[in-house]
């Protein structure tokens, strides 16, 4: 990106982020690839490449893939559920289901441990979360969740706790 | 309110003002071309872009510059059209979901920092207004903003002061010279990022600092220049609704942008950009 979007030349390392800035020295490689993604963590869970490629197949669902007008999964949401898998799966985390709704969304389920954890992308940027725990120990939750996403974060923690 | 502190010769590069929003479907390459035409007489010149993704600073998500894992999507036809004016210090970008507002120090060029309740709020408020009353008019949808993004991209360029990257302590604070004894200092990457809160506490952002070795070419020149290039990058959501709301938010990132500045950066340093006093 140094060369398309600075007028000086710079040779420096990536900044890691893409702000906009005409400065950003971050490429996206183009890979034969469409996703690459590598485990550079050691807390990954073993299933979770498999997970990924489940989430990676949606980006292939044509409209109407359900008979019934559904749209094309946004390729945004798709990237923000596999985000938010490497970021708060554990080892011992449970593998979700990864289900596309009719309205063009990703969902994550998991229906295990006396936890009813269902989180739905219904924009890039805002995640329905329902949650239902058998035990009581979580309260209940049927919420978007824009900014904060504590909520989620202890109901996997929790929902791993419990393997 | 503490004063903010000023510089008569900032090492400021490039501002980046942008306005994240919820996708507007409707706002497709098409509409873009017909949005030029409304900015076309002050930004006579364009350019074609790949999209950049949509970020957003969650608490409970790790920070948005740190990604645990790296994907790549396949390119999509989603594009990012740069409007610029003729000297290209100056530039309008917008996507479906963002609208970008930037200022860049020009090479060769003599014009000055422009000052950002002088020059750049007020241009990013223009221009960011004539591309809501677009939407409004082709009845495209209004913008819901859900991050608002303030970033200052300095150059730190070696002179007097230091004059190799190993002197990183001279500009900046917290770094000791002797921290690699009998080692050449080849390069260096530093990151760090800070949770941004409002009056009340509760979680607004985060700001982000980059602190990179670098080298400079400018035209004409027959030697790189060592550089330090400093980025302070303010993320968040708005602080209420509407206009109003995007706009409180733009002004304590700039506000928490010069005070960190001023913080990360030594005595020395200030003196050579003429630390104004208070």
């Amino acid at each position: 990106m140094a060369d398309e979007t600075c007028l000086n030349s710079f040779d420096t390392l990536p900044s890691g982020f893409d702000s906009g800035a005409l400065s950003d020295f971050q490429v996206p490689e183009s890979s034969p690839h469409p996703w690459t993604y590598s485990l550079s963590s050691r807390t990954a869970p073993r299933w979770l490449n498999n997970v990924l490629k489940e989430i990676d197949a949606l980006r292939h669902l044509e409209r109407n893939w359900d008979s019934y007008g559904a749209p094309r999964v946004n390729r945004q949401t798709l990237l923000e559920a596999a985000n938010l898998l490497g970021e708060l799966a554990r080892p011992r985390t449970p593998a979700p289901s990864v289900v596309p709704t009719s309205d063009g969304a990703v969902q994550l389920e998991w229906h295990t441990r006396g936890i009813d954890l269902e989180v739905r992308w219904a924009s890039p940027t805002i995640v329905h979360v329902c949650l239902e725990d058998l035990s009581g120990v979580l309260a209940p939750i049927d919420d978007d969740l824009r900014y904060d996403f504590l909520p989620l974060k202890a109901a996997l923690r929790e929902l791993t706790s419990r393997g | 309110m503490t004063a903010l502190p000023a510089f008569e010769s900032p090492p400021v590069t490039e501002v980046v003002v942008s306005a994240q929003f919820e996708p507007l479907p409707k706002f497709a390459i098409p509409q873009m071309g017909l949005l030029w035409q409304r900015f076309r007489a002050q930004y006579p010149r364009t350019e074609q872009h790949p999209a950049l993704p949509s970020v957003v600073e969650r608490l409970g998500i790790r920070s948005a510059m740190e990604p645990q894992f790296r994907f790549e999507i396949e390119r999509e036809p989603a594009v990012r059209l740069w409007f610029l004016n003729e000297t290209g210090d100056q530039l309008v970008q917008v996507q479906g979901d963002r609208f970008i507002r930037n200022w860049r120090r020009v090479p060769n060029s003599d014009r000055l920092y422009p000052r950002f309740y002088n020059s750049i709020l007020p241009r990013f408020t223009e221009d960011y207004r004539a591309f809501c009353q677009f939407l409004q008019d082709e009845q495209i949808g209004q913008p819901v903003v859900n991050q608002i993004e303030v970033s200052y991209i300095n150059n730190i360029v070696m002179g007097d002061a230091w004059h190799a990257h190993g002197d990183l302590g001279r500009m900046f604070r917290g770094w000791s010279r002797d921290a690699l004894l009998d080692r050449t200092l080849e390069s260096i990457n530093l990151r760090a990022s800070y949770f941004l809160k409002d009056a009340a506490g509760e979680f607004l952002g985060r700001l982000h600092a980059v602190i990179q070795s670098g080298y400079r070419t400018e035209p004409g020149a027959t030697e790189d220049e060592a550089v330090f290039v400093f980025t302070l990058t303010a993320r968040g959501r708005p602080l209420g609704e509407g206009e109003q709301g995007m706009f409180e938010f733009v002004e304590l990132a700039h506000r928490e942008i010069v005070l960190s500045f001023a913080k990360m950066t030594t005595d020395e340093a200030h003196a050579i950009w003429r630390m104004k006093p208070a």
